[in-house]
C-alpha cells in the first residue's frame, strides 16, 4: 500500500491538522436532518403500495364483473332484484305440484285479465316495499292464484257433472279433475313444507332489517294457505260421502242434496261409481 | 461497539434523527477536510460541504446497503465537486491532467499568509504541493487519508477503474514526496 511505502507523506499530512466544520454549519445541517425526519422518506415500494393496491382492487372488480356479465348475461345485476330464497323454493315446488298442464293455461288467462293483481291480499298490498315484502307478496299471489284456479276447475266440474248425464263426458271430467285431486291432496304437504322453511330460514342478508320486522306481524302466506287447505282436508271424501248417504237413508233429502253439492264442490275429482251413486240419489217420489 | 454506519443510515431513513446525528459526528471532520482541501476558497468549500450533507439527507429514502456508508457519502461528495469544477470550466479529462495543466490555479502563498505563517516550513511546502496536485490525484489522496478508503473503494466512489485509482494515488504520493525534498 502507498501509505506503508510513504509513511513520511502520511505523517506530514496528519500534521496539517484536523480541521472541523464551524459549529453554525453543524447546527444548520443537523436542523435540516431533523426537519426531514418529520416526513420520513419511504422506499418506492412503500410509497406506491396504496395506489397500486387500489388499482389492483379496481381492476379485479371490473374483471370479475365483466366476466360474470359475460358468462350469465340474463342474471339479475343486483341483489335486491333477486327473490327471496323461500319464494324461489315456492316457485319451484308449488306450481309443479299444484298446477297440472291445463291449469297453467287457466292461470295464464287469469294473468291476462289482471285478476292476479286484484286478488292480492290487502295485508300484503300494504306491506312496505322491500325485498322480503316483495318476495312474500309474490309467494302469496302465486298460492292464491293456484287456489282460485283449483276452485274454478272444481266449479266447472260440478256444473258439468250436474248438467251432463252422459257417462263419457263424466268420465272425461273425472279424469281431468283427478289430477286436481292429487294436487289438492299434495297441497297441504307443500304448504306445510313452505311454512316450515319460512319458520326455520332467517331473512335473506340482502333484505333490510326494518322490512323483515314489518313483515312479521302478518302471518306467512304459505303457512296460512297450508292451514286453510289442511282444514278443508280434515274430513276425507269417503267419510263425507258416507255422511251424505246416511242423510239420504234417514230421509233428510234436502240436507243430503245440499251436502252432495258441497261435496262435489270440495271434491270435484272424487270418482263416484254407479253403486255409490245409487246410495246417494234421491229416490223417485221422495220429497 | 455501536451500530455500524449502514445501520445508522437505515435507522435515519426510518425516522431516527439521533442516528443521523451519530453519523454526522463520525464523518463531519473527514468530509470537511476532504472538501476544504479540494477547493481552495473556504467559503465555497463550506457551501459545498453543506450541500453534500443536504443531498445525503434528501437521498435517504433511496439509500440501500450496497457498500460502506462512507463510500456512498463520498460518492455524493465527488459528484458535487465534479459539478463545481464543471462550473469553473474544468472538464473531467482535466481531472487527471498533469500538474498545473488544468487544475485550479495554484494559490499564491501571499493569499493565505495566516496558514503559511502557522505552518512549519516543510508543511507549507507540503500543503502547496497538495493544492497543486491535479484534482483526480488529490481526490484519490484525500479519500485514502480522510475516508480511509482502499484503492477499490476509491475507484468505486469516483467512478473510475481500479487501475486508474491506483495510478492516481501513486502519482499523488510521488509528487508530495518530491515536494518534501525526499524525491
Amino acid at each position: 500500500m502507498a501509505e506503508e511505502l510513504e509513511p513520511k507523506v502520511t505523517a506530514a499530512y496528519r500534521e496539517l491538522g484536523a480541521e472541523e466544520p464551524p459549529r453554525a454549519l453543524d447546527e444548520a445541517i443537523l436542523a435540516a436532518a431533523r426537519r426531514a425526519r418529520i416526513s420520513p422518506a419511504k422506499p418506492w415500494t412503500q410509497r406506491w403500495a396504496v395506489p397500486l393496491s387500489l388499482a389492483a382492487v379496481v381492476m379485479l372488480s371490473v374483471t370479475v364483473t365483466l366476466r360474470i356479465q359475460h358468462e350469465a348475461p340474463d342474471l339479475p345485476s343486483t341483489a335486491t332484484q333477486r327473490p327471496a330464497p323461500v319464494a324461489e323454493a315456492a316457485r319451484e315446488e308449488v306450481p309443479l305440484k299444484l298446477k297440472p298442464e291445463g291449469q297453467i293455461k287457466s292461470r295464464a288467462r287469469l294473468a291476462e285479465k289482471g285478476e292476479v293483481a286484484r286478488a292480492e291480499p290487502k295485508a300484503f298490498a300494504d306491506a312496505p316495499a322491500s325485498a322480503a315484502g316483495a318476495a312474500a307478496r309474490n309467494d302469496a299471489a302465486r298460492m292464491e292464484a293456484a287456489n282460485r284456479d283449483l276452485a274454478e276447475v272444481r266449479r266447472e266440474m260440478t256444473r258439468s257433472a250436474e248438467s251432463s248425464s252422459s257417462g263419457s263426458a263424466l268420465s272425461q271430467i273425472e279424469e281431468r279433475t283427478s289430477r286436481d285431486a292429487e294436487a289438492a291432496a299434495r297441497a297441504p304437504q307443500a304448504g306445510a313444507l313452505l311454512a316450515k322453511r319460512r319458520a326455520d330460514q332467517p331473512a335473506p342478508a340482502s333484505a333490510p332489517a326494518p322490512a323483515v320486522a314489518a313483515a312479521k306481524p302478518a302471518p306467512p302466506p304459505a303457512a296460512k294457505l297450508a292451514e286453510q287447505v289442511a282444514k278443508e282436508s280434515a274430513d276425507t271424501p269417503e267419510r263425507e260421502f258416507e255422511r251424505i248417504a246416511q242423510l239420504r237413508a234417514e230421509g233428510r233429502h234436502e240436507e243430503a242434496d245440499k251436502a252432495f253439492l258441497e261435496f262435489r264442490r270440495r271434491y270435484p275429482g272424487f270418482r263416484i261409481t254407479e253403486e255409490m251413486l245409487k246410495r246417494i240419489e234421491r229416490p223417485q217420489g221422495a220429497r | 461497539m455501536g451500530a455500524g454506519d449502514e445501520q445508522l443510515m437505515l435507522a435515519y431513513r426510518g425516522g431516527d434523527a439521533a442516528a443521523f446525528e451519530e453519523l454526522y459526528r463520525r464523518h463531519k471532520g473527514g468530509l470537511f477536510r476532504f472538501v476544504t482541501r479540494s477547493v481552495r476558497d473556504r467559503a465555497v468549500a463550506e457551501e459545498l460541504y453543506q450541500e453534500i450533507w443536504m443531498r445525503a439527507i434528501e437521498a435517504r429514502g433511496r439509500y440501500e446497503v450496497q457498500a460502506k456508508f462512507s463510500t456512498w457519502l463520498y460518492t455524493i461528495a465527488h459528484n458535487r465537486l465534479v459539478d463545481h469544477w464543471r462550473k469553473r470550466g474544468l472538464s473531467l479529462v482535466s481531472l487527471d491532467a498533469e500538474e498545473g495543466a488544468a487544475s485550479e490555479p495554484a494559490g499564491n502563498p501571499g493569499d493565505e499568509p495566516q496558514r503559511i505563517v502557522e505552518a512549519k516550513q516543510g508543511l507549507a511546502r507540503f500543503l502547496r504541493a497538495l493544492e497543486a496536485l491535479p484534482p483526480a490525484q488529490r481526490e484519490a489522496f484525500l479519500l485514502h487519508h480522510e475516508a480511509e478508503m482502499s484503492v477499490a473503494e476509491i475507484a468505486r466512489a469516483t467512478g473510475a477503474n481500479e487501475e486508474a485509482a491506483k495510478s492516481r494515488l501513486r502519482y499523488a504520493f510521488t509528487k508530495l514526496k518530491e515536494a518534501m525534498g525526499d524525491g
